[in-house]
């Protein structure tokens, strides 16, 4: 451990000064542990009141004389951090760690200590219980009551898990925060609240709806719990027909309010509060037990008054996730409803948190004139994270109405905002927190996708990395960047997506020849055109980094999909399975919480109903990750592996038939590029009606999406319905319909039967292909292909002639003429 | 063009850094896919129409003019133009192969194997080249310097190759591919079927011999085609469409919440209340307490409910706690009711031994907290149980009768209702 620098001369100076009202040790061998505790106490208050320059001060006067200890190592990282905004939080994570790792040596070597004593120090401890300061002192500053375990390492685990809450690095935080959270009960109620939504946030962040329910739902039943047991407590109190007639005064009342520290004038305040109460206290023992209970139930209401302070700021805040997490599960009526509710508790305090939600709602609703002006009334757009927030969701917003282009401008806007804050230097955590950069980029980069812009896309999403490396649907995306450039023939090898015929005349008179060349029409005007500018655009992106992206989409899914099929064994409902911590929670919640229940099971019904649709939404990505994958595979001449993934594709439980009509498509191809023409033709024959016909593969409703989500009827911009949504500008994701597919059929299966020599069958199919997609290229190759197989030049010349997708290059007056 | 120079007209002076033949020429943004230039395609050209020169000399010529990275275009070029029977005059043709078969530092590597088999078994060929590729690819071991060292023409002149044993293209095969570790040249049934792509315009009718240079602008032209491969069988692969747009999947933003970093308490603070509280619920584990220090107990519970996770209590200590001090076990159990390891302590109080002080603490706890559903059925059960068990006459009488007191007050609370009973 490395020692802070020393406290310079001056400084130890004003901290002697400061030192000096402090009282006097009261005995030899506590002198020390004392003299720390008050400073520790002196330094508490100055934290408290937000003097970090003073607190610095006394804790490297503590930490003279208790050098090496870890909380106080801690506390020092803290106030450091608040002094200078936190500049370096990796360090301070760091410091964090090494606290952490301090305290649970120390607390190990305690232990080892303390079983080799057998019990001797308990009774040391206790024996010093006599001039120890009474625990009230610490009701001052309510955050810092600590449970007799100094080795706790319960505050070092939360800031750590805050300071990566800041960084965005939300995995990290649930995985710290969550042991904390699973024993939460020892922690003292402050902490713990701070914990339960600091979880909560993390949660949301990450979208894990069940972990925010739970958190919610422990928050109202512990806190609802907590007022209803101090009652239960008062009864059983008053039960207690103990006989303390001229018992003396318990333990804890032989503190003498004298013995505090007179330094902290801060505290005296509530001190004398506490001394007040501890003199009525006092006294009602002395007299007897009769006003016990009062006693206790004066205590307890001023309990409850002081949480009641802070239990309508709690109220407000628990509603304000419980919108949220509505939101995030789509369950929009509920959360109407709720919102109201919040809007009610929150008259009177500031209201951009509730108009912003109120704002999501609407946008969610599909009120998009309603969301842009509730986004609109907000009152603060001068920082830049607000303006950065502010055009962000007017991105959303406008992406929602179908306007991309405006909608990438904002996205783009919101972006230089946010990155402005990353200008900063050095770069302060608070800062960092801000930055919502990784986010606006993801929608950026979503928005130039639609606007069949990929290179700038998939620069979008590489700035996108840091906080969506963990998911799927991230990989799919980017992965799409790659697959339309290569469509629009921005890859090296966009040679395999042909939609042209190049048409090469060489030669003149007598040895004038016909090259025919499929080929990309993009290729060439990329190339002859601004082509260093797209050389330099692509630079990443290839057809390899395609197939990567899409391996860590796989994988990231394989790792859900295993997950859930823990679950799926469980029970036999995967909603009901995950329900279930919710619904033991709500088991203990019974009897008097019985108004809670109602919105507690309407959250799990949300939950349930949210997570069928992620696992809907999780079918989509595994089916369309597999079928690029696949396609890739083709495109890289891997025929096995694309093989083994369409095969993967096919088996895929619920997939839809779409998707299986690639996946055989794709099998097709492989087999027959491996040489197994046979089982090739297998693929494609379950398509047929007899020997030379096929059938429709697929409708066009197996590929839209039902209503996942009723929306509210009460929508005042009619919104189109998923089925009647505009064709998006980018052909690439266009879907097949299924008359082309069809095509796609006659004319693949035409092939394998040219291949197999039986060339008359070939010419049958190819023709019925032929007829179906008139204007496709590679329909006309196939078609002269045929006719070239057979040596019919004469015939193939009016097919090239008729296509649209002919280019001819050369001199043209003889094909013209 | 390669400024590097071959030292002798011999194979083995081939530089032996030549890229491996699967390479393709990395693109640049002037000649896409390394198209040859006009000028190179009439350097070959000319290359190929000295017939009367040794070919040795000819091989050597190409070997110093084009850059090994250039070698593989240039071949597949040569390669696509001589599927044309009609494009070179046979003397062209076969220096043509001598190229292709002498290009690359191991012949036997050479990437056009396959072409020069097909050539060599090409029934339709004319004899003289069938034996002249023979000659080249039976001589793995180049002792065959003796045809490369004649000129082309000599060669047709000579006529001997006559006496040439044509070999099988299986064993021609076979004899490549066991000493060659050359890529699989695409050989799957799409490339098998390939077709030529080029054809003769069918509007002209008749052809004439090969003769210059109408010829020659035609050659060069297909020399430059970019693709040499031929047509394969055109094999439609439908692009997988684009995941729709999911809805919630842009992301909105919202405000954050501000979590600040906490101040340890904890530090150098001084830990004994927990213990005194500690030590009053180890002795009341042990015995009665004194009335003071009951309320002690019951005191810094009242005023700190959460101490109760700190007094060192164990689901194991219940039953003696009980005992001892019914009181404070209740106390405690409604302290503990949230803590995760409750129903270990209520499973411990089911199925303890039955007596006065643990129906107390039931009967206390019916009032203050939410019980788990059974759990009074249970332990009514358990009651039943050991009353049914006593055999001491006197002592079941009592027991049925605290039992009866015990029912009688669940019944008056509406703990439980007459009719379950």
């Amino acid at each position: 451990m490395d020692p802070p620098p020393p406290p310079p001369a001056a400084a130890a100076g004003t901290a002697k000064e400061t030192k000096e009202p402090l009282p006097p040790p009261q005995a030899e061998e506590d002198g020390l542990m004392s003299l720390t505790a008050a400073m520790a106490r002196e330094a508490a208050v100055h934290f408290q009141s937000r003097r970090y320059g003073e607190c610095v001060e006394v804790l490297r006067q503590i930490w003279s004389k208790k050098s090496g200890d870890p909380k106080v190592l801690h506390n020092m990282a803290i106030t450091e951090s608040f002094l200078d905004g936190c500049s370096d939080p990796n360090k301070l994570l760091e410091i964090l760690d090494k606290a952490k790792k301090g305290s649970e040596d120390l607390a190990s070597t305690s232990r080892e200590k303390a079983e080799s004593l057998n019990g001797v120090g308990i009774n040391a401890s206790s024996g010093s219980r006599g001039n120890t300061i009474p625990p009230q002192t610490s009701g001052a500053t309510n955050a810092m009551t600590a449970y007799g375990d100094e080795f706790d390492t319960t505050i070092i685990t939360f800031n750590t898990a805050a300071v990566l809450y800041y960084l965005h690095d939300y995995s990290l935080a649930l995985s710290v925060l969550e042991p904390l959270y699973k024993n939460i009960e020892p922690i003292d109620e402050t902490t713990a609240l701070r914990v339960c939504f600091l979880l909560l946030d993390i949660a949301l962040a990450l979208q894990d709806a069940t972990k925010a329910a739970e958190i919610i739902q422990y928050l109202e039943k512990s806190f609802g719990v907590a007022n209803m047991t101090s009652q239960n407590d008062n009864a059983s109190v008053a039960q207690l027909k103990v006989p303390a007639k001229g018992s003396t005064a318990p333990d804890v009342c032989s503190a003498d309010p004298n013995a505090l520290p007179t330094g902290c004038e801060n505290l005296v305040g509530n001190l004398s509060d506490d001394t007040l109460e501890f003199e009525t206290l006092y006294s009602t023992l002395d007299s007897g037990n009769q006003n016990l209970s009062r006693s206790i139930l004066n205590d307890f209401s001023r309990i409850s008054a002081d949480l009641a302070a802070t239990a309508a700021d709690l109220k407000v805040r628990l509603q304000i996730y419980k919108v949220r997490l509505l939101l995030l599960t789509r369950n929009l009526k509920v959360a109407k409803r709720e919102l109201k509710v919040l809007m009610n508790m929150a008259r009177g305090r500031d209201s951009s948190t509730e108009l912003l939600l109120k704002s999501q709602l609407e946008y969610a609703r599909g009120n998009y004139r309603k969301a842009v002006k509730l986004l609109s009334t907000q009152n603060n757009r001068t920082e830049p994270a607000m303006l950065a927030m502010f055009y962000n969701n007017l991105g959303c917003i406008l992406h929602q109405q179908k306007s991309n282009h405006t909608s990438v401008w904002f996205f783009s806007k919101s972006l230089r905002y946010s990155l402005s804050l990353r200008s900063e230097k050095p770069l302060k955590l608070p800062a960092i927190s801000q930055d919502k950069s990784c986010l606006i980029s993801y929608n950026c980069g979503i928005q130039h996708l639609m606007c069949g812009k990929p290179l700038l896309a998939a620069r979008c999403f590489h700035e996108a990395i840091p906080l969506f490396y963990n998911q799927s649907l991230f990989w799919l995306r980017f992965a799409e960047c790659g697959l339309f450039a290569l469509e629009k023939g921005l890859l090296s090898s966009s040679s395999v997506c042909i939609d042209e015929i190049d048409l090469h005349v060489v030669g003149s008179g007598k040895w004038r020849h016909l090259v025919v060349n499929p080929v990309n029409s993009r290729v060439e005007d990329i190339m002859s055109g601004n082509g260093m500018s797209a050389a330099g655009n692509k630079s990443f992106l290839s057809l390899r980094f395609v197939r990567q992206c899409l391996l860590n989409a796989q994988l990231l899914l394989g790792y859900s999909e295993q997950n859930n099929q823990v679950f799926m064994s469980d029970t036999e409902d995967p909603s009901e399975a995950k329900g279930q911590g919710l619904k033991s929670a709500q088991a203990n919640a019974n009897g008097d919480q019985k108004g809670m229940t109602g919105f507690n099971i309407t959250l799990q019904n949300s939950i349930a109903s949210y997570e069928e649709i992620c696992r809907k939404e999780n079918l989509e990505i595994k089916q369309a990750v597999l079928a690029d994958l696949a396609f890739v595979e083709l495109c890289l001449e891997n025929p096995s592996r694309a093989l083994s993934v369409a095969k993967l594709l096919q088996q895929l439980p619920d997939c839809s038939r779409m998707y299986v009509f690639l996946s055989r498509v794709y099998c097709a191809e492989a087999l027959c590029v491996l040489k197994r023409p046979d089982e090739a033709a297998e693929e494609l024959s379950v398509y047929m009606t007899d020997v030379n016909n096929f059938e429709v593969p697929f409708v066009i409703e197996n590929f839209e999406k039902g209503g996942l989500v009723d929306k509210d009827s009460d929508c005042e911009d009619s919104v189109a319905p998923a089925a009647m949504k505009p064709i998006p500008e980018a052909q690439h994701s266009v879907c097949h319909k299924p008359e082309e597919a069809l095509g796609v059929l006659y004319i693949d299966q035409g092939m394998l039967s040219a291949m197999q020599g039986d060339i008359e069958r070939a010419t049958y199919l190819v023709d019925r292909g032929f007829a179906l997609l008139p204007n496709d290229a590679r329909a006309t190759l196939a078609a002269v292909y045929l006719d070239l197989v057979q040596g019919k030049t004469q015939e193939a010349l009016p097919k090239l002639r008729q296509c649209k997708n002919v280019r001819f290059r050369g001199d043209s007056v003889a094909v013209s003429s | 063009m390669s400024p590097k120079k071959d030292a002798g007209p011999s194979l083995s002076a081939a530089p032996a850094s030549a890229p491996a033949p699967a390479v393709a020429p990395k693109p640049s943004a002037f000649m896409p896919m390394g198209q040859m230039r006009r000028d190179e395609c009439f350097d070959l050209l000319k290359l190929l129409s000295g017939v009367s020169r040794p070919l040795e000399d000819v091989v050597a010529d190409f070997l110093a003019r084009v850059p090994p990275e250039r070698r593989l275009r240039f071949g597949s070029a040569i390669a696509f133009v001589l599927e044309d029977k009609m494009m070179f005059q046979p003397a062209e043709r076969l220096i043509a192969f001598a190229i292709l078969h002498q290009g690359y530092s191991s012949q036997l590597a050479t990437p056009f194997a396959s072409v020069l088999i097909n050539a060599a078994c090409d029934e339709t060929s004319e004899r003289s080249e069938q034996a002249f590729l023979h000659l080249l690819l039976s001589s793995a071991n180049r002792d065959n310097n003796e045809i490369l060292k004649q000129s082309a023409a000599d060669y047709l002149k000579e006529s001997f190759y006559a006496s040439q044993v044509l070999l099988p293209k299986e064993q021609l095969e076979r004899q490549y591919s066991c000493n060659a570790v050359q890529p699989k040249m695409h050989t799957s049934s799409c490339t098998a079927a390939t077709v030529r792509c080029v054809v003769p315009d069918p509007d002209i009718s008749q052809r004439v011999s090969p003769a210059k240079p109408n010829r020659d602008n035609v050659v060069a032209d297909l020399l430059q085609e970019t693709a040499h491969k031929g047509l394969s069988p055109p094999w439609i692969r439908p692009p997988p469409p684009r995941l729709e747009i999911l809805e919630g999947e842009l992301q909105w933003l919202n405000l954050d919440n501000k979590h600040e970093l906490l101040w340890d308490g904890s530090m150098c603070a001084d830990t004994s209340r927990g213990a005194a509280i500690r030590d009053l619920v180890g002795r009341a584990c042990k015995g009665p307490l004194a009335p003071a220090q009951q309320e002690q107990v019951v005191l810094d519970l009242a005023k700190d409910w959460k101490l109760v996770y700190h007094c060192a209590m164990t689901p194991e200590k219940l039953p003696d706690l009980v005992e001892h001090n019914p009181l404070i076990a209740v106390d405690v159990l409604s302290k503990l009711i949230n803590s995760p390891d409750i129903d270990s302590y209520f499973d411990i109080l089911v199925s303890m031994e039955m007596s006065l002080h643990s129906m107390e603490v039931v009967n206390r706890l019916t009032t203050a907290v939410d019980l788990p559903p059974g759990f009074i059925q249970d332990y009514i059960s358990n009651c039943i149980r050991s009353c049914q068990n006593i055999k001491d006459k006197y002592m079941q009488n009592r027991l049925v009768r605290l039992v009866c007191v015990f029912l009688q007050s669940l019944i008056r609370n509406k703990i439980i209702n007459a009719i379950l009973v």
